[in-house]
């Protein structure tokens, strides 16, 4: 006796089922194994083993979250913001689109149900162990969220900026995150309402981490190579730059912290120049190590630079040599 | 006249130039042909110092680098800056004054917007007006062609004409050959790295013939075997 569906045999269809099953589950695991190799090749890149790498980034995330925890009022509110943005960047329309060609409809919005559980996960765990239910409940509904979203991310409108006439780390930076200065303006605001002057120097190492993040990436080399400049002409242009466009940045909050916190004029002073000095070493340490990206020993250079100022007068001029030889190949003398 | 002298590229142990020797005359322009992966965007790239390489190029510039407009295949441009930002960094970096760069929008252009945001074809006019802009003598053009309309590819092919007869220096690339051989004044066959073959306008049809596949049967087939 044979079973049918329609005119198909039913264990041919059975098979065909479970054929099917198996690859698009080989197909799901393999994708999966690539995300793990590619973590893996992040470190090794860096020099770094990758399960010391994987243990470090663990180590890194509670570290940060246990000092936010210990430091700030509303820490947990910021574990739960960065989280939903780690979950919502995952969902950037290139990336699905490039998935969405690969996998079908079903097996994509299963990959990114584990992919995004995994993510927010840390977030949640953290969370969830220091009773913080509903910065959680929301994380956790963003997560699922996101799974159905995709997001541009792209704008048509062109967002002024004041640093036009000199492109381009400040005006793209600036279009990337100018949502961070009103926030760290309320923190200001918050700062003088509670008669807290910590909160002022947050909000000046707030737009001093923004500022920090426009130009640490190593650009193109076309985009080095168009200047009709030497290699040192090209350093002291890029730390010109950088020294005038972040003065635009951080000048106006570091001249409020001052004016509404008088006492803290001294402290609100060396962070300043801490900073400003930290966004001229990270220029410099990023065409120390061009066409790579900063590796780990540039980085511990810059981290011991905060946690001992000082050493930027060795550290600076460091830098400088260093940038100086590896653009020497795209530069003319 | 640019004399490229024994040029050779490796990366670790794939050789991908092998001791290239051409010349590039003033006001002519020298196509360069060859299949993917023969070596001409590293040709290119090491013509312009974007590379690292053996041998030697000799020009009447010095630094050649600093006369050299070059438009690659594919453009690129940093996300977040517009049309005009672009062109104004290109100017500044060559020391450049910068000024009214909407009236020397030849390609009608949306200046305005984000220039990452723009089609193929108008990153390319985008790449190829900054290019222009620079007043560059020496022009490098890797398939200025691809991805652009057909506006565009005549505007592109009547401006590459008129630098010719200003004189300058340009070295040209397509994979579509009845533009390269209308435009070209001699063309150089790249073949696995090493020059293979130098031809002149007259020769021109036997190029196109020995370039043509020769496969034998129907090619989707092979998929099959």
């Amino acid at each position: 006796m044979r079973f049918t569906i329609g005119n198909k045999d039913l264990v041919s269809v059975l098979e065909f089922r479970l054929i099917h099953k198996l690859v698009e589950g080989r197909m799901m695991d393999y994708y999966f194994k690539l995300q793990v190799t590619r973590a893996g090749r992040f470190f090794s890149d860096q020099g770094i083993h990758p399960l010391l790498g994987a243990i470090l980034a663990c180590a890194l995330f509670i570290s940060i979250a246990l000092y936010a925890t210990s430091q700030f009022e509303f820490a947990e509110w910021f574990i739960t913001l960065t989280g939903i943005s780690v979950v919502m960047k995952n969902s950037n329309v290139v990336r699905i689109q490039f998935l969405a060609g690969i996998f079908q409809d079903e097996k994509l919005r299963n990959i990114r149900l584990i992919e995004q559980h995994f993510f927010a996960l840390p977030f949640l765990i953290f969370l969830i162990t220091y009773g913080n239910w509903l910065p959680a409940a929301l994380l956790y509904i963003a997560t699922i969220a996101s799974v159905f979203m995709v997001v541009s991310g792209k704008t048509r409108k062109d967002i002024p900026t004041p640093f036009a006439k000199n492109p381009f780390e400040y005006i793209v930076g600036f279009r990337k995150t100018w949502i961070v200065l009103p926030c760290a303006a309320f923190v200001i605001l918050l700062g003088w309402k509670e008669a807290n002057g910590g909160l002022a120097i947050a909000s000046i190492v707030l737009v001093s981490l923004v500022s920090m993040s426009f130009g640490y990436k190593p650009e193109a080399p076309e985009y080095i190579w168009m200047h009709s400049k030497s290699p040192k002409q090209f350093l002291f242009h890029k730390l010109k730059n950088t020294l005038l466009h972040s003065q635009i940045l951080l000048l106006p909050f570091s001249i409020a912290s001052v004016l509404l916190f008088p006492d803290f004029g001294m402290v609100v002073t060396i962070v300043h120049l801490t900073c400003t000095l930290f966004l001229a070493s990270l220029v410099l340490a990023k065409y120390s190590a061009y066409p790579y990206e900063i590796n780990v020993t540039q980085s511990m250079l810059l981290g011991l630079c905060l946690w001992f100022p000082p050493l930027f007068i060795a550290v600076l001029p460091k830098f400088f040599l260093d940038g100086v030889k590896k653009l020497t190949p795209l530069l003319h003398d | 006249m640019i004399e490229c002298k024994h040029l050779s590229k490796s990366f670790n142990k794939l050789q991908v130039l092998n001791d290239v020797n051409f010349e590039i005359a003033p006001g002519k322009i020298t196509g360069i042909i060859g299949k993917n992966g023969a070596g001409k965007t590293t040709l290119f790239k090491c013509m312009t110092g974007l590379e690292q390489h053996s041998g030697e190029i000799t020009s009447p510039f010095k630094p050649l680098k600093d006369h050299i407009g070059y438009l690659p295949t594919s453009p690129y441009f940093i996300s977040r800056i517009t049309g005009k930002e672009y062109l104004t960094m290109v100017l500044k970096a060559r020391g450049m004054r910068v000024d009214n760069i909407e009236s020397k929008n030849i390609f009608d252009l949306p200046l305005q917007s984000y220039a990452s945001n723009y089609s193929t074809g108008m990153k390319k006019k985008l790449a190829l007006l900054g290019v222009l802009l620079q007043k560059n003598k020496v022009f490098i053009f890797d398939e200025p062609f691809n991805g652009v309309d057909l506006e565009g590819n005549m505007l592109i092919s009547g401006i590459l004409n008129e630098l010719k007869a200003q004189g300058n220096y340009i070295l040209l690339s397509s994979h579509i050959f009845s533009s390269l051989k209308s435009l070209s004044d001699s063309i150089f066959v790249l073949e696995q790295g090493k020059l293979s073959d130098s031809v002149l306008p007259a020769d021109y049809e036997r190029l196109e013939q020995d370039l043509s596949p020769k496969v034998e049967g129907t090619i989707l087939t092979k998929l099959e075997s």
